[in-house]
């Protein structure tokens, strides 16, 4: 836990295949892994990925986004290359149940 | 297009499908707005402050009443002790006081109504001696006393001396080692001390009620060895708690069943010491030790000491193999840490709870901060300079060697296999269809009740929780282990994050040992005797019990509701 209450997640990125990541073009040096807050506020490098290797860290979001991108340089505050897979946090499917039948008479949204 | 193999692996909670759909902006500004639950109809529902009423909402916490939920009150007769007497003519209580007591003295503890004043309302509550919390009973390890205990309660009662590894008699579960005491009965426990520690005593009828309403105390057990701990400057023994109330008083209990059964009763006005306003003095530079306490019915706590530095040096039943810096201190029900603050700036300083609430309904994260207390430093420097201790992390080889004995079972397959889990059935259909769509996410811990309404609707006739042994089936009470001195078993305890609300669970046993060796399959690397073990949903933790004490002893859930609702069991120890 941090001292304003978020949790610490451990994050684990396994990709056993990946193509060569000159595949989105020659100028695409590194597959890199980020993670970003569901509303993109925040955005954390976490590290670069190759294909049978693991990439590790910790996240202490509420809401968290996982973005495998392809980059040209391994440095990057954000990511700036395209996006080749992503995925999300369970507790980024929450949303406001104030559009669900039950709050609006029973009619299909 | 390219396509991969891949695998993300997330240590959370798995995801469930999505069922909610997105409202068109008009209508989810209508919905979302808050209602005042205190506007609705409510059957049962008295606003004069009698009886059984809906709870308010956890702070800062917005959300409409669920249509459908309109004359939905939970089955039970609320039932409020002391609820028929005047608060004048029950005596004031005062805060706790030290008793030091000698290897074979006899001290008395009686069980009665006392009248609170927090925040300048007067309540008619509970307590050991007329004090608040009980008498701070303070022994030397190895040392026995006796304890007679009377009850003037209007209910049966007894006394668990928690954490404790007593004779199995003495140890105060109603039911399964002695009977209840009757209201206006007594009981003489006899009470040896064999670990040092930090412990607390607590009646085991009902706790849902009578700890809430404030029958705690701590038990001191000081070490022979003056170096047990590192030096200090001053020594805050804490209870921390919480108390549900609204403008009319204390929410009401159920007298046959207890509500809340779900999540928890929740409070909503946090307690130090009995104190919502706890403060402490020291000088700048002291450290100071501080030895935790939970005694609240659900809730658990993130607890900072307002930005000093924190030193984990002890849990439950004994010290940590190494001490170590913490960001902050999780603690549960019934858990104790001893933890060292240093403070090095004057100024005011708020030991706070800092977590981030879930909003069930609005399927968002609150941040939501609640003060315990305030130390104040003064600029006055402190008598004699820790620093360099403080500074010091210390390793304690007697600690390591002594769990190097039972290092040969940390990697066996388990023994025994618990499940953690719920079967809701019988609530109104509103509910049921609510919560059937509230799958989406469940967070490891539950900070706070945020669907309270539907909460407090639960009693423990429609929600049991579960302890299931996977091997044979049997459930709760049902299930007896036979265990013999000095086996020592591992257990697999895993909390079921795929029922329909899971939730942490800090799971207790009496009268023995535990040890925590690994989580999720990850190995434990700072070791620690624990009595009380928090399991977060969706984990799987395994531990040894030492079975060294024999008798026949409980095991359970330490969240009051969820005992209430059957979340307990039977182990026996043969000599």
């Amino acid at each position: 836990m941090t001292p304003d209450g978020f949790f610490v997640f451990d994050i684990d990125v396994d990709v056993p295949v990946l193509p060569p990541v000159s595949a989105f073009g020659a100028e695409f040096k590194t597959y890199m892994v980020w993670l970003a807050t569901a509303d993109l506020e925040q955005v954390k490098r976490l590290g670069p990925l190759t294909a049978g290797t693991r990439t590790r860290g910790k996240v202490a979001m509420n809401k968290f986004l996982v973005v495998i991108t392809a980059e040209r340089v391994p440095n990057g505050e954000k990511w700036a290359g395209p996006i080749v897979m992503r995925g999300r946090s369970p507790s980024a499917y929450l949303t406001n149940f104030s559009g669900h039948t039950m709050f609006n008479g029973g009619v299909p949204q | 297009m390219i396509r991969f193999l891949a695998r993300i692996g997330l240590l959370a909670a798995p995801a469930f499908t999505l069922l909610a759909q997105q409202p068109d902006t008009a209508k989810r500004a209508e919905a979302s707005k808050p209602m005042d639950h205190e506007g609705h109809d409510m059957a049962g529902m008295d606003h004069g402050g009698g009886t059984n009423r809906m709870p308010p909402m956890p702070k800062g916490m917005r959300m409409p009443m669920i249509p459908g939920m309109e004359g939905v009150a939970p089955k039970i007769t609320a039932f409020l002790p002391g609820q028929d007497r005047d608060p004048a003519s029950v005596p004031l209580a005062t805060p706790r006081r030290l008793v030091e007591v000698k290897d074979g003295d006899s001290i008395d503890l009686t069980a009665g109504f006392v009248r609170r004043r927090l925040r300048g309302k007067d309540y008619v509550m509970l307590g050991f001696n007329g004090q608040y919390p009980g008498p701070l009973i303070r022994v030397k390890q190895s040392a026995t006393i006796t304890v007679r205990f009377r009850n003037e309660l209007d209910m049966p009662s007894t006394v668990h001396w928690h954490g404790i590894r007593l004779d199995n008699r003495y140890d105060g579960a109603a039911g399964v080692t002695q009977d209840p005491v009757p209201a206006g009965g007594e009981f003489v426990y006899r009470i040896r001390f064999p670990d040092a520690g930090i412990y607390w005593y607590h009646p085991h009828v009902r706790e849902d009620i009578q700890q809430d309403l404030g029958l705690y105390g701590n038990l001191l057990v000081d070490s022979p060895d003056p170096s047990y701990y590192g030096p200090a400057n001053s020594e805050q023994v804490l209870m921390l708690d919480d108390l549900l109330v609204d403008e009319h008083g204390i929410l009401p209990y159920g007298r046959d069943r207890g509500n809340y059964a779900i999540m928890g009763r929740f409070g909503n006005l946090m307690l130090t010491n009995g104190e919502p306003d706890y403060e402490v003095e020291v000088n700048k530079g002291d450290v100071v030790r501080f030895m935790l306490t939970n005694v609240a019915n659900t809730r658990s706590f993130n607890l900072s000491f307002g930005g000093n530095p924190i030193k984990l040096v002890a849990a439950d039943l004994g010290r940590y193999e190494r001490e170590e810096m913490v960001p902050t201190v999780v603690i549960a029900p019934a858990q104790r840490y001893v933890v060292e603050v240093k403070f090095d700036r004057p100024g005011a300083y708020a030991i706070t709870t800092a977590v981030q609430a879930l909003n069930n309904f609005l399927g968002e994260f609150q941040p939501t901060v609640d003060t315990l207390g305030t130390v104040t430093v003064k600029a006055t420097n402190t008598t004699k300079d820790y620093a360099k201790e403080f500074s010091t992390l210390r390793v304690l080889p007697a600690v390591t060697a002594e769990f190097a004995r039972y290092k040969q079972y940390f990697e066996k397959a388990p023994d025994k296999e618990l499940l953690l889990t719920v079967s809701i059935q019988g609530m109104p259909i509103v509910i049921t269809a609510f919560m059937s769509v509230d799958t989406m996410y469940f967070p490891p811990q539950e900070w706070t009740d945020g669907m309270r309404d539907m909460n407090w609707v639960a009693t423990s006739k429609e929600v049991r929780w579960i302890l299931r042994d996977l091997a044979t089936k049997k459930e709760n009470m049902d299930i007896v282990w036979a265990l013999k001195k000095d086996d020592v078993i591992k257990v697999r305890m895993k909390n079921d994050a795929l029922s329909m609300h899971p939730m942490s669970h800090p799971i207790h046993f009496h009268g023995q040992r535990l040890l925590v060796v690994a989580r999720n399959g990850v190995a434990e690397d700072n070791l620690v005797w624990r009595d009380t073990i928090l399991v977060p949903v969706g984990q799987t933790i395994d531990f040894l019990v030492e079975a060294t004490n024999p008798g026949k002893w409980m095991a359970h859930c330490h969240i009051a509701e969820h005992l209430e609702a059957g979340m307990m069991m039977v182990f026996t120890v043969s000599p």
